[in-house]
């Protein structure tokens, strides 16, 4: 019998986790689609801003995608500027999701109260935020590692993870924020 | 290709790596913050096993209420103070008791102390690695299970006492801090407590499941795997898949808390003042709680039975019977485990058609069941059985499993469930079907694994009688509750005392409670018997039980890395006990057919087994499969892997 393992196993690691995390949002929308359809259901519009942000995250990992291959060049120019952009955009998503909540707060679409479409909003983005917030912490250290020329070639694995776990951040960010357009929308 | 060399390289430098093992290490990083899979096994172990007799001592006192409902106990007042009153338990406060009970039980003992111990310990040592895929993450796991012990229990605590919502905490009672003491600040802590406890529960699943995949030995394919380590394997996939929508079901719940939301909360008055929260379904926590509820049992469940298989076929000295069988019934029943969650909830007026579909996959789950029993049954079948201490447990775990599953037939279908529901029968049937039976192998475990654990024999005769004391005791105490049950008695009453339907119990209430009493007091013996096992017990000999796994090839003295030298590699599945044309009546793992043709002679007392399993030449002879890396922290091998592209793995 052959190990037909093709993971790292800290790579393979990381995979069960983003399973966890898939589950944690699946029950997040299956309680989502189970309310939806109660009379006291409500929709909202989605402030554009939040669809700029997905061109910035989206973006983001495009400029991984291309560090990342500056690394497997060794061009640590490349890597550097890789990096330091999707760190960059990561952190002006944030900003734009905190604008985005501003402007339903305007509206006066709050957390608390009946209308859970809202409820239910915060609590996506939210959440994702804090993941991105992890994830923003990952790709800091990578690019404070890359300015000062430490990443040798044991940090292959380092960064396939990292990049692995933005990419997921994406993916995640672009079900959700396709969800929740398409439940306001149908 | 350069997986051979890794592999060869990692077994050659654990020769020095592995004997710098002598650096200091302090007592914070030998007890507190160990990352050996060893320590961290009886970090579990100790901390599942007190809050689990927290737990049973907290069931002693609600008992002592359900027997004499009308007597003061004034010695209650100085434990409980103002939750007992003139020595009368609070009925706030018995509700609390009853969810603390359940709560530790559950998923205290018997998800994270019983997989967190039994896991660690035997995951990397039956599969012959050096630890867990992450010592790093396998500490954290421990101490947030850990941090989140304290914290539940800290709840004890609070002003208004520690949650009260029954195990299950259903809201609008959880969710709203007017509707009972025990839902205000006991009831954050509860949730808080919860999820520290799956993050550590997950970080160690993460860790199973890598493990299992990618660091067993030479020659340890997956049918050569014992079956508690498919068994926890398998639950650890149950808990990463069900563990998370519980989460959500706990952050919705803690939203609509303390934040204000009303995900849960519909049309309800509190002392005639109606709420303000609209358009919440109470349905949808329930849903989303029981499809983690329903997996869970099988996570209680299944490593029990596993440990169950080892113990069986260990001291009936007989192969596993039907091992494929046992394998498939273990995939079988963690798939259905996920299709039946809404048997729980019967009584919610759901369409009848989908509690036929629900009844329907509920029935499926005893086919695998019912084959597994069947196997047990007959690995006992002619056996040569030693019917030692672990044995006893191992027999008690399946015949719990039968008395206790039997029942589950009733709660199953919707026209028999639906009287019974909420009733003693439910408390009967669950604590005889996944808490006794658990705790049987918990116990079983313990009492096998010890001289793997501490490197010393518990007391046998001690043994017996906590066997026999807590056997008889455990059927003493759940056996009449099915008849409760029958009599339609609910379960969660402060007092049975009101009414007249069931004070006719009165009498057997008082004789479960006595029995209680007795089967609690039993447990004073293992506690005993433990601790002072573990500082003046027999001196274990290295394969105590003549068994033919690969922990039991490792030196008894705790190395980090397990094996002195090179890594034992497997020529047999693990169920080779008396075997016909062998010299004795099992062979270990580790022993090949030349080895027995060479005359080695295992089974003696005095014998090494690293003799064998430094002889074998790492890439040598058999062409079978391979270990994808060793663990990283401590082998300069890795050094190996530092190309831009990952190892592949052929």
């Amino acid at each position: 019998m052959e190990s037909r393992v093709r993971f790292h196993p800290k790579e393979l690691m990381l995979w069960l986790y983003l399973a966890t995390t898939a589950m944690l949002f699946a029950g997040f929308s299956s309680a989502y689609l189970v309310q939806r359809f109660s009379e006291y259901w409500k929709t909202f519009s989605i402030p554009p801003v939040f669809w700029f942000n997905t061109i910035l995250l989206l973006l983001s990992s495009f400029t991984f995608y291309w560090g990342h291959q500056g690394y497997r060049r060794s061009n640590p120019w490349q890597l550097q500027v890789g990096l330091m952009a999707t760190f960059s955009l990561g952190v002006l998503f944030l900003v734009g999701q905190v604008i985005g909540w501003k402007m339903l707060v305007k509206q006066g679409l709050f957390l608390a109260g009946n209308h859970k479409a809202i409820s239910y909003f915060y609590i996506f983005t939210g959440l994702h935020a804090v993941h991105l917030v992890a994830g923003l912490i990952v790709m800091g250290y990578w690019t404070y590692k890359a300015l000062r020329y430490q990443v040798g070639e044991e940090a292959w694995l380092g960064l396939r993870m990292a990049g692995l776990f933005w990419h997921a951040l994406d993916v995640l960010w672009v079900y959700l924020i396709v969800f929740l357009q398409l439940n306001q929308l149908l | 290709m350069a997986t051979q060399a890794i592999s060869a390289a990692g077994v050659a430098t654990h020769h020095e790596g592995h004997h710098d093992h002598h650096h200091k290490e302090s007592f914070w990083t030998k007890y507190i913050f160990s990352q050996d899979h060893k320590m961290i096994s009886k970090q579990f172990l100790i901390t599942g096993f007190t809050a689990g007799f927290i737990g049973i001592l907290l069931s002693a006192i609600f008992r002592l209420q359900l027997a004499f409902p009308d007597k003061s106990f004034p010695f209650l007042e100085t434990i409980l103070g103002k939750w007992a009153p003139e020595g009368r338990l609070d009925p706030n406060f018995y509700m609390a008791l009853v969810t603390m009970h359940g709560t530790i039980l559950v998923f205290w003992l018997l998800t994270g102390g019983l997989s967190g111990a039994f896991a660690n310990l035997l995951i990397p040592l039956q599969l012959g690695a050096r630890d867990m895929a992450s010592p790093f993450l396998n500490m954290l796991s421990f101490h947030f299970f850990f941090w989140g012990t304290v914290v539940l229990l800290a709840s004890f605590f609070v002003e208004t006492g520690p949650a009260a919502a029954g195990w299950t905490v259903y809201p609008p009672l959880s969710a709203l801090p007017q509707a009972m003491p025990g839902s205000g600040l006991g009831m954050i802590l509860w949730i808080v407590a919860l999820i520290l406890f799956v993050v550590g529960v997950l970080m160690g699943g993460l860790n199973y499941i890598t493990t299992v995949l990618n660091m067993r030995t030479k020659g340890m394919s997956p049918m050569r795997m014992p079956l508690v380590i498919w068994a926890l394997f398998t639950v650890a996939i149950l808990g990463l898949l069900s563990f998370p929508p519980a989460v959500a079901a706990f952050i919705l719940l803690l939203f609509d808390h303390s934040l204000g939301t009303s995900f849960y909360l519909s049309d309800i008055y509190i002392a005639g003042q109606a709420l303000p929260q609209q358009g919440g379904s109470t349905l949808l926590y329930l849903h989303l709680f029981w499809f983690l509820g329903h997996p869970e049992v099988y996570i209680v469940l299944l490593p029990a039975l596993g440990i169950a298989s080892e113990l069986i076929s260990t001291h009936a000295r007989k192969p596993i019977f039907g091992y494929k069988i046992m394998v498939y019934s273990i995939l079988g029943i963690a798939f259905v485990s996920f299709i039946v969650w809404a048997h729980h909830m019967f009584v919610t007026g759901m369409n009848p058609l989908l509690g036929s579909i629900f009844t329907a996959t509920t029935l499926l789950v005893a086919i695998p069941s019912a084959m597994k029993i069947f196997n047990y049954i007959f690995t006992l079948w002619k056996g040569r059985i030693h019917l030692n201490t672990p044995m006893l447990f191992g027999i008690g775990t399946v015949s719990f499993f039968i008395s206790g599953g039997l029942t589950g037939f009733f709660l199953g279908v919707a026209p028999t469930d639906i009287p019974l529901h909420n009733t003693y029968f439910v408390v009967g049937h669950f604590h005889l079907v996944m808490g006794v039976s658990a705790v049987f192998a918990m116990f079983g475990g313990t009492y096998h694994w010890f001289p793997r654990l501490w490197g010393r024999m518990m007391n046998e005769r001690l043994g017996y009688i906590h066997f026999w004391l807590t056997f008889i005791g455990a059927n003493l105490v759940f056996f009449p509750m099915y008849y409760m049950g029958f009599g339609g008695v609910p379960r969660r009453y402060y007092a049975f005392t009101e009414f007249a339907f069931t004070s006719k119990w009165q009498d057997l209430n008082v004789f479960i409670t006595i029995a209680a009493l007795i089967t609690i007091a039993a447990q004073f013996i293992f506690i005993y018997n433990f601790f002072h096992s573990m500082f003046y017990g027999k001196k274990a000999p290295r394969n105590p039980w003549k068994a033919t796994t690969l922990e039991w090839s490792a030196p008894v003295e705790h190395i980090h890395g397990n094996w002195a030298g090179k890594l034992p590699v497997v020529h047999r599945w693990a169920y080779d006990y008396s075997k016909p044309g062998m010299p004795v009546d099992f062979v270990p793992q580790y022993i090949s057919d030349e080895d027995i043709a060479r005359g080695v002679r295992w089974w003696e007392e005095d014998f090494d087994p690293a003799t064998v399993i430094d002889r074998e030449e790492p890439s040598g002879g058999e062409k079978e499969s391979v270990v994808s890396s060793e663990p990283a922290p401590t082998t300069p091998a890795l050094s190996l892997n530092q190309k831009p592209e990952p190892p592949s793995v052929r």
